[in-house]
């Protein structure tokens, strides 16, 4: 059975980064990846579709397959962790801190939260 | 993409669990894996300290063996567990920090320990929780 990454993303270079290592991980492992945006409001539908562009080039230019999706919850959190659990994904990978965090914060609250709360391995990238 | 792996270990189930994942990720990466076992005491340590530590890590080595994979174990004093973790890191220059996601000293319903948080937020290098 292949193994299912999910990557959380949401525009912030920490996320890009994420998204480096998860795609690159994917390749060399075999497994299959989806990237996630996850957002609060279905206002932000048109910018979580450049997001997840972005993803699907730094895909491209890696040369994996990459699934995405953008998904709205209010809790950012705990969408992830719900379409972790729904999708039977075995690794979550995201930044330590996204695009709302303070540069100088070691960890968001949104990584916090899902290193916590999920149901499977959770690997920060910093 | 990833040479040296670092997975802490302190004979708890997760961290069996994380030890495997890392033999796993080592061997799929032609990556490195050391085992670090960090005594949680101010020095001088005693005895019986060391020899706890020593049993950790030759059963971490066993499921190495288990798993058909090489390692290096370490152990290393600092009563701040989680510092000990990340100088280590730091010091080795290693790719990854592979850690479960509570230890021995967890309680059963917390979701995650404090040794996991702290190295989750203060190391300078990605760091994969199992669970």
């Amino acid at each position: 059975m292949t193994m299912k990454l999910l990557v959380a993303v949401d525009g912030s270079s920490e996320a890009e980064k994420a998204a480096r290592y998860a795609l690159q991980f994917a390749k060399d492992s075999g497994a299959s990846i989806t990237a996630l945006h996850v957002i609060t409001s279905p206002v932000a539908q048109e910018e979580s579709e450049n997001v997840l562009a972005q993803v699907r080039d730094i895909a491209k230019g890696i040369g994996v397959e990459c699934n995405t999706k953008s998904y709205i919850n209010s809790i950012i959190s705990r969408g992830i962790i719900e379409e972790a659990e729904k999708g039977n994904i075995d690794q979550i990978i995201m930044g330590s801190r996204g695009i709302t965090g303070i540069k100088r914060m070691e960890l968001g609250s949104v990584a916090e939260a899902v290193t916590r709360y999920a149901p499977c391995p959770v690997t920060v990238i910093r | 993409m990833l040479k040296k792996l670092l997975v802490a270990v302190d004979g708890s189930s997760q961290a069996k669990k994380a030890a495997k994942y890392a033999f796993k990720l080592g061997k799929a990466y032609g990556a490195s894996v050391t085992v670090l076992n960090v005594i949680g005491v101010e020095p001088p340590i005693e005895r019986e300290d060391e020899r706890k530590s020593k049993e950790v890590l030759s059963h971490v080595e066993k499921i190495a063996k288990e798993a058909k994979a090489n390692c290096k174990i370490k152990s290393r004093i600092d009563p701040i567990i989680h510092r000990g973790i990340i100088e280590e890191a730091e010091e080795g220059g290693y790719d990854l920090i592979i850690i479960g996601s509570k230890g021995l000293t967890g309680i059963k319903r917390m979701a995650m320990g404090s040794v996991a948080e702290n190295v989750v937020r203060h190391a300078n290098c990605p760091v994969t929780v199992i669970r």
